[in-house]
């Protein structure tokens, strides 16, 4: 298995919520959070995932993690399809895919001594106690923390310790892939860095590949190979994250990195209008109700993925027309 | 200068004479016998119906006074602490196990096990409690074992339901997401993470649970539905004395007064528990 | 230039303490702070900075267990010496506060149009309030305020909920608007319009707003003067632009450095070596010695004092830069 192959891969991911009805007559709801995705990771990469609440992000993270089962599509990792395992190789995919997730402060059991946590992901996979401990060990000064650690609880520990720890326990079973959700979106800003720096090492050390998701457009960018863009469950871009933040296709995009690149005055960029509501998105381009560029086409027919130039897919019907953005330098 | 807000910060001190009526009735329920000046049923009718220490007639020997055929009235309330904490005590124990246990099940498990689960408790919790306690006497017939077996039946539910709700909110955070992706199997799950952080709560219901438990017995007992002579019970006391509340007060409001002193007591110790378990009242 | 027009808000020697002797927690320690009329404030810092404690402080808003000490004088009055009416009146008319979390600011029992025009009665209206309501609402700019007026809060999002609360704060064209972290739960392109709505609120009404965030991101944007917080104090207060464009401070100028930045084609990230001290195990003199590049042997004996006069930093090593 070279390195190129790709590890992960994402086909026509979908996933539908059902909300319960208000009456006997009305028709249930149905709320589409992840409308047909598909990415592609390769071994030993980053792929950056963004998007504001409601985009789905997070319930694609939820599907590759087998929290939840889509309503239709594929997820494969290694080549085997994640929802047609059997017990043991669901037990294996529990070594093989981990998480760092937001909250530090609600990751970490409170009553349970650093020890037990950093080692329960071994214990359920059927190692002794003393095996588990032992990684742990070497999972602490890893991270950076001492093996004193291990003695202690939650509460003595600072954010960024907390993900720290986080990290080792995820590290612990010798993962392939590891889940990142916001894992500093709660840190202070000076202790940020730290917590990517570890993470960057891990990689290159182990060989591990990541899903980021984030929404410091400038973090994204310094953790990922490939960055994809999600609004309303759709990707509505994806490329390298380079290329993607230099030269943003897609009208969102260029919202999004207009906002982040913050060098503009107050109120030149603004982006009208509130997201929809799951309930009512927008007929064909969900994205139109906000978008400058606007025309009859997108009102009647939805967008897809097309690739523009070499990896870089956008989807939006006048991505080649649309005009440069006024540059600021 | 000083800040005026009232909110936050004053979690409450601990309610010490609560505290104290508390620790002086589970020492009563414990020694029991060790510590009654008479025993229990040790009846001196030359002595019957000796009012208080503290009124004309009454001394020291008896200082509560004596019942109907002279039974001394302070041992026999420390004798009914006993029999009144017991009952509670084994009806929470049982009852509690069994709710959490079923509250764990549904919580965790959802879907049709929550369902059918939840169906049950909603039945046990519509049950008329004199009914119940009526038919399974008339079943079974009276005493203790069968009051502690009707206090189980009828109260198993509340626990069910406060732990299925603490499950269905504890199950949403992180360290139990991070502990199913994992791989921890879901039993493991519900006893290592989730029973110890719905263990607060759980406390509070048990304490508070213990007033009602005296209640509901002294009040079986009372109808004579509960316990029996020669044992001795509070609400037995209540019904024995009521024919001689007249001219002899305190055959009567003594046990009165005793079982709303108890009752208070486990309530403020639960009361004070919950504030201080709160988790908004922390800063 | 002559400084003649009294501060909205100054406080001196500002100090709030909690716990017990033994172990004493100061989140605010001897601050000196001015606020001009119609002046947007900035008070950044990280966790652990004291900057929400500060921004309680200044508004009397603190739990009774804090015991403070030192002024604060709202319009020229000492605001701690108030009488509870005039206090409320002060409350109504004059102060006005947005917190963090639009969810939990609004009553979900209540239809919004419902807690606007109770608002605006308490503020001595009368009559029809749901044309004032609702012209409120259009001016932060939020889409079609009519349907909005008889909406529950869950109907609407954080970005809307958060406008609704500051056509509230504004609705009395407060002499104070106190913003605390009022765009960390929204979504990026949701924050642009909540600060583009704050600073509205001061050329409308030349209200002052103090704003309290740790996204200096935000604050350099939006806001006239930037206070920065660390461990309770107050290490350099000075002109946004003067700040961000040669800061005098070294957290300030680790802070700075730490956001990345996304125009860079090499994002190279900084962070400050070590984590915030706790608050109740401070070290003698600077608090920020232990991770300072530029520490001083002095640095650890006693506690730096404010060293320029517009642009204010409390820094030994400060002195010796122009």
């Amino acid at each position: 298995m070279t390195g190129a192959d790709p590890l992960i891969s994402v086909t026509k991911l979908r996933r539908e919520f059902t909300l319960p009805r208000h009456s006997l007559f009305a028709p249930p709801h149905r709320v589409v959070a992840v409308d047909d995705i598909s990415f592609s990771i390769p071994s030993g990469s980053t792929f950056g995932l963004v998007g504001e609440s409601g985009s789905g992000k997070t319930t694609v993270a939820r599907l590759l993690l087998k929290l939840d089962r889509p309503t239709s599509g594929e997820i494969a990792i290694d080549g085997v399809s994640l929802f047609a395992q059997d017990r043991a190789q669901e037990r294996a995919y529990r070594r093989t895919v981990q998480a760092v997730l937001q909250d530090p402060y609600g990751a970490l059991s409170q009553r349970m001594r650093i020890a037990s946590i950093v080692g329960e992901p071994l214990r359920a996979q059927g190692a002794s106690r003393a095996e588990a401990l032992a990684v742990a060990v070497r999972m602490m000064e890893a991270v950076g923390l001492g093996a004193e650690a291990l003695r202690k609880y939650p509460h003595q520990f600072s954010g960024g310790q907390r993900q720290r720890i986080a990290v080792a326990r995820a590290l612990s079973v010798d993962p392939k892939v590891l889940i990142l959700d916001e894992p500093v979106s709660a840190l202070d800003v000076s202790v940020r860095a730290q917590i990517l720096g570890l993470l960057r090492e891990m990689q290159q050390r182990l060989g591990l590949t990541y899903l980021f998701i984030g929404h410091d457009l400038a973090i994204v960018k310094y953790m990922s190979t490939m960055v994809g863009v999600m609004y309303f469950g759709r990707m509505v871009e994806v490329g390298p994250a380079a290329a993607l933040f230099r030269r943003p296709r897609h009208p969102y995009t260029r919202k999004l990195v207009a906002a982040a690149t913050g060098r503009q005055k107050l109120g030149e960029v603004r982006l009208t209008g509130e997201m929809p509501s799951p309930l009512a998105p927008p007929s064909g381009c969900h994205f139109r109700t906000r978008c400058a560029f606007a025309a009859e086409r997108c009102t009647v027919e939805a967008p897809v993925l097309r690739e523009l130039e070499s990896g870089h897919s956008v989807a939006c019907h006048f991505a080649a027309e649309l005009p440069e953005p006024a540059r600021t330098t | 200068m000083t800040a005026d807000n009232d909110d936050a910060g004053e979690r409450g001190r601990p309610p010490l004479v609560a505290i104290g009526c508390c620790m002086l009735l589970l020492a009563a329920a414990l020694l029991g016998d060790l510590v009654t000046p008479y025993a229990k049923d040790f009846a001196d009718l030359s002595a019957a119906l000796a009012p208080p220490f503290w009124q004309d007639g009454g001394s020291v020997a008896h200082p509560l006074g004596t019942d109907m055929l002279g039974r001394d009235l302070l041992s026999r309330l420390i004798a009914g602490a006993r029999i009144s904490l017991l009952t509670a005590g084994a009806a929470i124990f049982v009852a509690g196990t069994i709710g959490v246990l079923l509250g764990l099940l549904a919580g965790y498990a959802g879907g049709w096990v929550d369902a059918v689960v939840m169906r049950i408790v909603d039945a046990f919790l519509a049950l008329p409690f004199i009914l119940m306690a009526l038919a399974l006497v008339a079943a079974l017939g009276s005493g203790v074992e069968n009051i502690i077996l009707v206090m189980i039946v009828t109260n198993w539910a509340r626990y069910a339901r406060l732990v299925r709700s603490e499950v269905l909110s504890i199950k949403g955070r992180d360290f139990v997401t991070l502990a199913r992706i994992a791989g921890v199997a879901p039993h493991l799950i519900a006893f290592r993470h989730i029973l110890p952080n719905a263990l607060n709560s759980i406390t509070v219901l048990a304490l508070l649970d213990v007033g009602r438990a005296i209640i509901l017995e002294s009040s079986l007992s009372f109808l004579g539905l509960g316990i029996q002579p020669p044992a001795v019970s509070w609400g037995l006391m209540l019904a024995d004395g009521k024919a001689y509340m007249s001219f002899a007060w305190w055959t009567t409001t003594l046990p009165g007064l005793t079982i709303v002193a108890a009752v208070m007591a486990f309530n403020a110790l639960g009361d004070w528990l919950k504030t201080r378990f709160d988790p908004r009242a922390a800063l | 230039m002559t400084e003649h027009v009294a501060p909205l808000v100054n406080a001196i020697g500002l100090t709030v303490a909690y716990g017990p002797v033994a172990r004493r927690v100061r989140p605010v320690a001897d601050v000196d702070l001015v606020v001009g009329a119609g002046e947007i404030v900035g008070i950044a810092g990280e966790s652990g900075s004291g900057k929400s404690t500060l921004c309680a402080a200044l508004i009397r808003a603190l739990p009774r267990t804090a015991s403070l000490s030192g002024r604060v004088e709202f319009a020229g009055r000492d605001l701690y010496a108030l009488p509870a009416g005039e206090l409320r009146r002060l409350r109504q008319r004059e102060l006005a506060m947005v917190l963090q979390n639009p969810m939990t600011s609004l009553d979900p029992m209540f239809t919004i149009g419902n807690q606007i025009a109770e608002l605006l009665r308490a503020r001595g209206g009368s009559g029809d309030m749901r044309a004032r309501g609702i012209d409120l609402l259009r001016q932060v700019h939020l889409t079609a305020p009519e349907l909005r007026w008889d909406q529950y809060p869950h109907q609407l999002s954080g970005g809307m909920k958060q406008r609704v609360l500051i056509a509230m704060a504004a609705a009395s064209a407060p002499r104070l608007l106190v913003a605390d972290e009022p765009t960390s739960a929204l979504d990026a392109t949701i924050q642009e319009e909540i600060l583009v709505l704050l600073r509205g609120v001061r050329d409308t009404h030349g209200t002052a707003v103090i704003i309290v965030s740790h996204d200096l991101n935000a604050i350099r944007r939006v806001c006239d003067r930037t206070v920065v917080m660390y461990a309770g104090r107050i290490v350099e207060d000075g002109p946004t632009e003067s700040v961000f464009a040669v800061p005098r401070h070294p957290y300030t100028r680790g802070l700075i450095a730490s956001l990345p930045r996304l125009e860079d084609d090499d994002i190279v990230l900084s962070s400050i070596p070590g984590q915030v001290p706790d608050l109740a195990r401070l070290p003698d003199g600077c608090a920020f010695a232990p991770r300072c590049p530029v520490v001083m042997p002095v640095c650890r004996e006693q506690c730096p004092a404010a060293s320029g006069t517009s642009h204010r930093a409390f820094c030994w090593a400060a002195e010796a830069l122009p």
